[in-house]
């Protein structure tokens, strides 16, 4: 709503607001004192604004649309007007999810009287009327040449998505639009904002491409002289200055980059705060209190030595973003379980979308908290760091506790681009959630194989490597990519029992396995026992009831074996089960021995019971082991070795490369390339990376002998960066990167 | 002899930093040649642009004795100079660049003063003549991220065994296509910085202009804005500024506007009036409404839309003739938010203020520049 009041009784007041720079988010309403630069742009919307009374701004995402109207257009409006006794109202909606009702609340918001509730349904029965709507609007805003009214409709591309579930209310609202840029009622004008990139869903309304044709206005970039000012104008109100020298090398790190503008305005608030407060670089760092114009204290005079040495525009905000986090920390997190909130929030707010570009990627506070996994209280807390004043990272912006059902938005993409953590090619959050999200899905084919025949499970290094990997996540995270959790819990739930079996078969070995052959001789022997005496029906009863005691005995104890998960447990049963078993046999022994005609099968059949007696003990004894090596498997990770290429066209040798490297094992251990990742900013050389001191001395080597036995050029060297990530806990074992240079790449 | 391109404040353009690899100390070796052949070549392509044809390219030709520096014959003070004077830094890349003290002094002396004076990025170009290990590059001849720059090639850059020589080495001239199109290249990316350095250096003229013209006892032109409602302040408000020894414009107050579009024709005529004056006067003649939606209408939004259109810094002030009333806690906090100057018309020695007030805004302006 409009700001100003011009009264001899209530004078104007103009309160500057906390700092002189927003940082990464744009400017508010009441931020106009400070937006300086955009000048030239203002007036030419003004003045396409007064004439067609509808303009269609559009630029790239974060160039500063919503800026620019916010605290240029509007508040030009309603000050130039005021001289001339002219009242300018002005409200600001987004579509959203309720299009006609957010524009009629907004409108009811204006009203003079009555409440806005009752108003802005008054409004909304108007807005039914669609394209003729404009005029009774304006009627009942009692629009008129000295009244005048304009409707700031923000990320306009909203409606698109929304017209998607609700065609009809979508049309009515661009109906709306179309009427007011048609009839042009006198009192009643209409800004929209929208992302270029989807000027072509404006043909979906009949009518609506025509109206943007004529009223759009792409947001130029600003000139030198214009930026200059948007840099330096402000600090001078506080009684600070930037030099020219610094804005100058703002500038010059800026240029050409797509975050031109929000970087600049994050340098110069963190340089400003860290000035103004005297805190150290990193810091933690939040703006002081609120300065009016009366108070002007804590004025800054900011060089090119504060900025020197800071890593670039790019560089300040990712320590930045990194202070926060490390306050996030200190602050929220609880208990180890929660060690990873800040990371899991980041990552349920980014994808990278089919251009390969890294994006925002809102999520509601609700679903946030289920991710994150952690209580809610904790969630909250980590959230408020990244949204508090002089940080605004994350919106919404200040302190004003959010609902669970509102979304939390990344506020600027430059904040994706630029922070290592998230960034960072090899291990980045944002890599980390692309690889995580590409092993759900595979996760989700093999359970579905699974379903159909149960024997597909997962290998045992597979198994032990998903299973530690899947505690980490929950069923929240994993609906991102097709859900199923239940699925993928069943596969590894039995995928681990095989692996448990095959650990437990290794552990009973050999004795097992002979106990089991000779049960079979000693079954032999006692079906050549029962055919010596078949002619006794009793006698062969007998034998046939010893016979199925021995095999059910015997068939307890394989299953046993199999079924059993905590190898003393079994090993008990086992050694109970070969007690019986031996019984059993003992009776057939005594059996044949009674009823048998041949002495050569008395005398074989008592060999094989003295000898299946001694293997029975042997077996008793090994089942009494304490089974460890059971119960605490060995955790094998398997040497992993991502590649990392300079160039496309090496994207076909590093591929020959990687097929012929997963045929290879580093002793029983194959080696795994999970991906060929093209990096924007390659090394200099071609090197094999080890981060671990054992690691590079033996795998390292190995792998790089290798790489260089089957690549014809270029020469592989080893880069061992043992010293500075030895200690790092984030990065598995056995993880080696590839990185090759620009220039050809041949396979032998 | 028209002016150098980026005079005054720099005396040369372009300096070459270079190491002649002069062993035998003859005076001439075949780097020092091509050297000469390179600088002759930039300045040539160059001149070709008529607005370069003052560009001032310079290589210091005289022989040294390489890798042997000797601390006891200090540089003089006239070479120092002359490399603190140049805009921009060319290197021509060698693995005798990288080892001469010469050669590093040279490069100390012009980052260490440009560093102080202004923003150096973007200023150190390096042309690669003999194959070096860039592990090797100083750390000022690298980027942000510590990565060398990239520079331009004057030699192949694949390996065909033979040793690496640049094109135009030693008097040959069937590569000389190849060294055209690297120099045409590096011409390119000059030409850009230096029309840029020469926009810089322009802003900072035309402010010390300013700076120099609103700092004169008298003759400056404001821009007296009043409403017709008072016109009878404005009448005597103008004599007396006029009187001052100040051009006092517009002839009228002005008139109220009926309609938006009206508004805007009247912003427009105001706009393209103010940039053609030296500062802004509001009047203040009794009216608090007034005067606080004229110090946000015209003080702020016609004033900065001027400002944006002419490059100046058009100070503003508020000439109140209320006789004291106006002038409230909360409006004067309105003014000084906005960069407002209150000064109270009719007080004793209130033409002093006015002087002041123009003089004190070339404060702003030295900080400008």
């Amino acid at each position: 709503m409009s700001e100003f009041r011009f009264s001899d009784e209530a004078p104007v007041r103009v309160t500057l607001p906390k700092l002189p720079y927003p940082g990464l988010r744009p400017f508010e309403k009441h931020e106009w004192p400070i937006f300086f630069g955009r000048e030239l742009i203002v007036d030419e919307v003004v003045g396409r604004l007064l004439q067609h009374h509808v303009v269609s701004v559009h630029g790239s995402s974060g160039s500063g649309k919503s800026s620019l109207i916010r605290a240029g257009v509007l508040p030009r409006l309603e000050q130039e007007h005021a001289s001339s006794g002219m009242t300018w109202r002005t409200c600001a909606m987004t579509p959203g999810n309720d299009p006609l009702g957010n524009l009629a609340r907004a409108l009811g918001e204006l009203a003079r009287s009555g409440s806005s509730l009752d108003s802005g349904l008054a409004l909304r029965r108007l807005l039914n009327r669609g394209r003729s709507a404009g005029v009774p609007v304006t009627d009942w805003l009692d629009g008129g040449s000295d009244n005048l009214t304009c409707i700031l409709v923000d990320q306009f591309e909203e409606l698109f998505q929304f017209a998607k579930t609700n065609e009809d209310q979508a049309t009515l609202f661009a109906d709306f639009l179309i009427g007011v840029a048609d009839a042009r009622p006198q009192g009643l004008f209409v800004i929209l904002t929208m992302r270029s990139d989807y000027l072509g869903a404006c043909t979906r309304v009949q009518g609506f491409a025509e109206m943007v044709n004529a009223t759009q206005y792409l947001l130029p970039r600003m000139s030198r002289d214009d930026l200059l000012r948007a840099i330096r104008e402000p600090a001078t109100l506080y009684g600070g200055q930037v030099t020219r020298a610094l804005a100058e090398r703002l500038m010059a790190d800026a240029a050409g980059s797509q975050d031109e503008l929000p970087l600049i305005q994050h340098a110069l608030m963190r340089l400003w705060v860290e000035r103004s407060t005297g805190r150290k670089a990193n810091a933690p760092l939040h703006a002081g209190p609120g300065s009016t114009s009366e108070d002007r204290s804590g004025a800054s005079n900011l060089g090119l030595e504060d900025y020197e040495d800071r890593g670039g525009l790019a560089g300040l905000l990712s320590d930045h973003a990194d202070a926060v986090a490390k306050e996030a920390q200190v602050d929220c997190i609880r208990s180890q379980t929660e060690h990873a909130v800040v990371e899991s929030i980041f990552r349920a707010l980014t994808e990278i979308n089919a251009e390969r570009q890294a994006i925002r990627r809102p999520q509601t506070l609700a679903h946030l908290i289920e991710i994150a996994g952690a209580g809610e209280e904790t969630v909250r807390c980590v959230i408020d760091r990244f949204r508090a004043d002089g940080v605004s990272f994350l919106r919404p912006y200040g302190s004003a506790p959010i609902a669970l059902e509102h979304p939390v938005d990344i506020s600027h993409e430059a904040l994706i681009r630029c922070w290592r953590r998230l960034s960072n090619p090899a291990d980045g959050w944002l890599v980390r959630e692309f690889r995580d999200g590409l092993v759900w899905r595979s996760l989700l084919v093999q359970a579905e194989s699974f379903e159909r025949e149960r024997s597909h499970v997962l290998s045992p290094a597979t198994t032990e490597e998903r299973s530690q990997w899947m505690r980490q996540l929950n069923p929240a995270w994993a609906q991102r990519y097709g859900g199923g959790w239940k699925r993928v819990g069943a596969l590894l739930g039995e995928s681990e029992k095989e692996r448990s079996r095959a650990e437990r078969r290794k552990v009973l070995g050999r004795a097992g396995l002979v106990a089991i052959l000779l049960l079979v001789v000693a079954v032999g022997f006692g079906s050549l026992a029962l055919m010596e005496a078949r002619e006794a029906e009793r006698q062969f009863e007998a034998v046939e009831r010893a016979r199925a005691l021995a095999e059910r005995r015997a068939a307890e104890a394989e299953a046993a074996q199999k079924e059993a998960t905590i190898a003393r447990v079994h090993a008990e049963q086992l050694a109970s089960n070969a007690q019986e078993l031996l019984s059993a046999l003992n009776h057939v022994v005594e059996v044949v021995g009674k009823y048998a005609t041949s002495d050569s099968v008395v005398r074989s059949v008592g060999n094989a019971s003295a000898e299946l007696k001694t293997q029975l003990e042997n077996f008793k004894t090994a089942a009494e082991q304490p089974p460890q090596t059971v119960s605490k498997p060995e955790v094998r990770f398997v040497p992993r070795v991502y590649f990392h290429i300079a160039d496309e066209s090496q994207r076909a040798a590093a591929r020959a490369l990687e097929r012929t490297l997963e045929t290879l094992s580093i002793g029983s251990d194959k080696i795994v390339v999970p991906g060929i990742e093209l990096v924007k900013t390659p090394t200099s050389r071609n090197v094999l990376r080890c981060f671990r001191k054992e690691e590079c001395k033996s795998d390292g080597r190995r792998l790089v002998e290798e790489i260089n036995r089957l690549l014809a050029e270029p020469e592989v060297s080893l880069e061992d960066l043992s010293e500075r990530y030895g200690k790092a806990t984030n990065i598995r074992p056995r993880h080696y990167e590839l990185w090759l240079t620009r220039g050809e790449v041949r396979t032998r | 002899m028209a002016a150098l391109y980026l005079a005054p404040e720099y005396t040369t353009d372009i300096l070459i930093s270079y190491s002649h690899g002069d062993f035998d100390a003859t005076g001439q070796s075949k780097l020092k040649t091509w050297a000469q052949l390179f600088k002759r070549e930039l300045e040539a392509e160059l001149r070709q642009e008529p607005d370069f044809r003052n560009v001032a390219v310079f290589l210091d030709e005289n022989p040294r004795v390489e890798q042997a520096l000797d601390p006891a014959v200090p540089l003089t003070a006239q070479l120092k100079a002359r490399v603190e004077s140049a805009a921009l830094l060319t290197v021509l890349m060698s693995p005798d660049y990288l080892s001469s003290q010469w050669c590093k002094r040279e490069r100390d002396w012009w980052l260490s003063y440009h560093r102080q004076n202004s923003d150096i990025s973007g200023r150190v170009f390096v042309a690669r003549v003999l194959d070096t290990d860039h592990t090797k590059w100083p750390a000022q001849l690298a980027d942000e991220a510590g990565n060398p720059l990239i520079g331009f090639w004057f030699h192949p850059r694949e390996d065909s065994g033979a040793p690496i020589r640049p094109y135009c080495w030693d008097g040959r001239t069937d590569d000389r296509n190849q060294f055209v199109q690297r120099l045409l290249d590096m011409v390119g990316a000059l030409m850009r910085r230096l029309r840029t350095l020469r926009e810089q250096v322009e802003a900072r003229e035309r402010a010390r202009a300013e700076a120099d013209r609103l700092s004169m006892a008298g003759g400056q032109v404001l821009y007296l804005y009043a409403r017709e409602a008072d016109h009878e302040a404005w009448s005597r408000s103008y004599r007396e500024v006029s009187a001052l020894g100040y051009a006092v414009t517009p002839a009228a107050p002005e008139p109220r506007a009926d309609g938006p579009q009206k508004v805007r024709e009247l912003t427009e005529e105001r706009v393209n009036q103010l940039v053609l004056c030296d500062a802004l006067l509001l009047l203040g003649a009794g009216n608090g409404f007034a005067l606080d939606a004229d110090m946000l209408s015209i003080g702020r939004q016609s004033r900065y839309l001027a400002r944006a259109r002419s490059g100046k810094l058009l100070p503003c002030a508020i000439l109140d003739t209320s006789g004291g009333q106006l002038g409230t806690v909360e409006r004067l906090g309105l003014a000084r938010t906005l960069g407002i100057t209150w000064i109270e018309a009719g007080s004793n020695g209130w033409p002093d203020l006015v002087r002041e007030w123009l003089n004190g805004s070339t404060e702003r302006l030295d900080m400008a520049a």
